[in-house]
């Protein structure tokens, strides 16, 4: 807690560092919140020897790796997006943005249909522990690739309108950094959900 | 980002939406006392109906069962939730950290402004479930499934949908508020404020901040599950279902202990402030205590399942959670020896903010002492559920919040409306408060160690309860007295703050930064250029200089050198 | 954390206590929920101190 080099934290810090700082410390709760529902999924998943219960639908785990492929994609374009930018090619990187975005609501459409599917298969909210688990967690994670999509189709309008540059990449070093969280927690919640 | 336009400015720009951080401190200060009333109006009915069941108290009627439910439920979420945490958390920290470090505002001003609002609708949220059908929440302020997950337990349902969510809003407020205060003490401290020259008062209000901010997550998916059992139907904490109800317990305490420090702290942090002030001495042992916060902090995320002992855990999780409990202790002990050696051999000042400061800790102190008696588990068997509990949590909250609170609002008073509270009315709230409060809470622990269960609505059901009849009223009209008590307050700190005497910058000669920007400071804090920090925040009665202190903001030449901490 | 490990690998099976929960799969559950609670925190907020100091020591060289 107290490990940063001392005298070297001045007032006149320009305000990306303080905005990434806030930006981290955002999310490391919800990192928190994540394993708030983690841990009741494992209270759940460790206390049912037969898990899934009887009766209830297997998960589409083929379609859903295809799924977290497209989003570590995703996640590859912003990265994209923020290293040509501070290249000072702002043009390819409100493209980089573009397909962020578009490979994000891909994902959400595709997991959609996956969930018309399983509602179909009769898993829903209140058919057991099970189904309402799944799509707590699962939902929980698809609004918040929402949000990311969001953000990142609001950093890309804000790109168009030529408001970053090489010198002041900010506001999409702030969407990269929490669409890489929203993303890196996907590959967790998928073993632990579908393969676990 | 440090500065709005200046120049006149609009009513609703400068007291309503104002992104000023001490506007918006002055507003979670207000809103917080606000909670505090209708707190003591729960406190004043349930009181009532235990020193005189089954009359009709005065202002209101008849205080039924479950209306007693709904009052201990609300009591509890309104004094730890609604007052707790904007009195200590919110309104201390946006007022002393930026003035304390130096920064001209927090880090995102419009943020702090958002978080406000937010908390004012969580407020919003609560009231109003005294006005639903149902009425409100009655399944205690730990809102334990099953009785809060499902209505046929308690009768209530949209009471308990607005209690949830009242405690998201609140919660999505804090995390904001900490978002700000973590930010601004890392990046906007001026030159020379390394982090050991950084003030006790900010100290432990970024430990508050800590504590809050990495537990709050796992409350919220908790409380997303619950919402999720009471509006669509799902099982998680219902065993009919398939659901675990102690699971709310886990999510609940892993960010319930760590609450506990969050209104602990900052009360610790003002005494800490306050105490080398009037007592003109260097704090003993500043890096001890520092330290020892972070210790505390660190053991307070790994000791919750210490409330689910009896509720069926594994025996595996008991032990390293009692060695944890039992280790969370001596850094506590720490910072406590280290108040009372500050104390040693200091010239002593009796002012209002020091009073209530040695009234914490000496009521503080009865708090934590009977905790060992329910952190052994033999006795706890014995004293679970009963008054002896809520003797003991009221003597570690009350100081925390009130004794604690008080004493940093009287401190920061000149500072923060730029006029000087009344002494002798100041004085006069502190003796009633200490007073009534020890003869309101002390017969509470002989109460409960004969036996009485707390949360009864009316003893006179139960034959063994019989012998303290006389001792309830007793304590009920303490306990009246105690609320009437703060009318002094509620008096002086209004009146004071139109008419009292003008302030100056230093009233009470204290070397930390927030001293040297006028009372009240200005929107930017201090003028065009940015203060420089040489000392160490307690330079007190240093043998090398003529006069008792030297503010943080003078160097100290040659002779001292750029001391650090004595 | 040496003690740790030992309180939590050895001591368990010794436990004479009125409070003997813990057999069925219901309470290994909430055993494992918390076991995995426990250290998130502390790699949370490493995490974080790593990152801020990493992010203000690119800082200081750029500036």
């Amino acid at each position: 807690m107290t490990a940063a080099p001392a005298d070297s934290i001045a007032s006149d810090r320009p305000a990306p560092l303080v905005s990434k700082v806030g930006m981290a410390l955002f999310i490391g709760t919800e990192a928190m919140f994540f394993a708030g529902l983690i841990s009741a999924y494992l209270v759940f998943r460790v206390g049912n020897p037969n898990w899934p219960p009887a009766g209830q639908p297997r998960l589409p785990v083929e379609s859903t790796a295809f799924n977290t492929l497209i989003l570590l994609l995703s996640a590859a374009f912003c990265h994209r997006a923020v290293s040509t930018l501070r290249a000072g090619l702002a043009r390819s990187s409100a493209y980089w943005l573009g397909l962020t975005a578009v490979f994000g609501l891909f994902f959400l459409v595709l997991q959609g249909r996956e969930w018309i599917r399983l509602v179909q298969f009769g898993l829903t909210l209140t058919s057991s522990v099970y189904g309402g688990l799944f799509y707590t967690l699962i939902g929980v994670h698809g609004l918040h690739v929402l949000a990311g999509t969001a953000l990142v189709l609001y950093v890309l309008k804000r790109s168009v309108e030529g408001r970053y540059s090489a010198a002041y990449p900010l506001g999409v070093e702030l969407a990269r950094m929490y669409w890489n969280f929203v993303v890196a927690l996907w590959p967790g919640l998928y073993f632990l959900v579908y393969l676990l | 980002m440090t500065n709005d336009p200046h120049g006149p400015q609009k009513f609703i720009w400068k007291y309503i939406l104002s992104t000023d951080h001490k506007m918006i401190a002055k507003q979670y200060l207000l809103t917080g006392l606000v909670m505090a009333l209708v707190g003591a109006f729960t406190a004043y009915l349930m009181r009532w109906q235990l020193g005189y069941p089954n009359t009709n108290a005065p202002g209101w009627g008849l205080v039924t069962p479950d209306k007693f439910n709904m009052l201990v439920t609300m009591h509890g979420t309104i004094m730890v939730f609604f007052v707790g945490m904007p009195l200590l958390v919110a309104a201390l920290s946006n007022f002393v950290i930026p003035l304390q470090i130096g920064a001209r505002d927090m880090a995102f001003p419009r943020l702090n402004m958002l978080s406000y609002w937010i908390f004012v609708l969580s407020c919003v949220a609560l009231l109003a479930s005294f006005f639903v059908p149902g009425g409100a929440p009655a399944g205690g302020w730990t809102g334990y499934p099953p009785l809060s997950a499902s209505e046929q337990y308690t009768g209530v349902h949209w009471g308990m949908v607005l209690w949830i969510t009242a405690l998201a809003l609140e919660f999505a407020s804090f995390t904001m508020g900490g978002i700000n205060y973590l930010a601004t003490f890392m990046c906007l401290r001026v030159p020379g404020m390394t982090y050991f020259r950084v003030p006790m008062a900010t100290w432990f209000l970024i430990g508050a901040s800590l504590a809050f901010f990495f537990s709050v997550g796992p409350l919220i998916a908790g409380a997303v599950m619950l919402l999720l059992d009471n509006v669509a139907g799902t099982g998680f904490y219902i065993p009919a279902q398939g659901g675990e109800p102690l699971l709310w317990q886990h999510l609940f305490w892993f960010f319930g202990h760590p609450e506990v420090y969050v209104i602990f702290l900052p009360a610790v942090g003002c005494v800490l402030e306050i105490l080398p002030v009037f007592s003109r001495k260097p704090i003993f042992g500043y890096r001890a205590i520092v330290w020892s916060m972070g210790a505390a902090l660190a053991l307070s995320y790994i000791v919750w399942a210490h409330h689910m002992f009896i509720s069926g855990m594994n025996p595996r999780l008991a032990t390293p959670f009692s060695i944890t409990t039992i280790l969370i202790s001596v850094p506590f002990a720490v910072i406590i020896f280290c108040m009372l050696a500050s104390l040693r051999q200091g010239s002593i000042r009796l002012d209002t903010p020091m009073l209530w400061g040695l009234g914490f800790l000496a009521t503080f102190l009865i708090g934590g002492l009977t905790g060992i008696f329910l952190g052994s588990a033999s006795a706890d068997i014995y004293l679970h559920d009963t008054y002896f509990v809520v003797a003991h949590f009221h003597y570690t909250f009350f100081p925390s919040v009130f004794f604690g609170g008080f004493a940093g609002i009287y401190f920061w008073y000149p500072k923060l409306f730029g006029r000087r509270y009344n002494e002798t009315l100041g004085k006069i709230h502190f003796w009633m408060t200490f007073i009534f409060f020890n003869a309101t809470f002390w017969p509470i622990f002989r109460v409960g160690a004969g036996g009485m269960l707390r949360r009864i609505a009316d003893p006179t059901q139960y034959r063994i309860l019989d012998q303290f009849k006389e001792m309830n009223s007793m304590i009920s009209v303490a306990a009246f007295i105690l609320i009437l008590g703060q009318v002094p307050f509620v008096w002086n700190f209004f009146w004071s703050m139109f008419r009292g005497p003008a302030a100056d910058a230093n009233p009470w000669r204290a070397g930390t930064l927030e001293w040297l920007a006028p009372s009240p400071p200005p929107h930017g804090n201090w003028g065009p250029g940015l203060p420089t920090v040489y000392v160490g925040p307690y330079e007190y009665s240093r043998p090398d200089m003529a006069d008792d202190f030297v503010p943080q903001y003078r160097p100290v030449g040659v002779l001292g050198g750029p001391a650090g901490q004595a | 954390m040496a003690l740790f490990t030992f309180v939590f690998a050895v001591v368990s099976p010794a436990f004479g206590c009125p409070l003997c929960f813990g057999s069925t799969p219901y309470e290994l559950g909430l055993y494992w929920s918390v076991l995995f609670l426990l250290p998130v925190p502390f790699v949370i907020v490493g995490v974080l101190i790593a990152w801020i100091r990493r992010q203000s020591d690119g800082n200081i060289k750029e500036g």
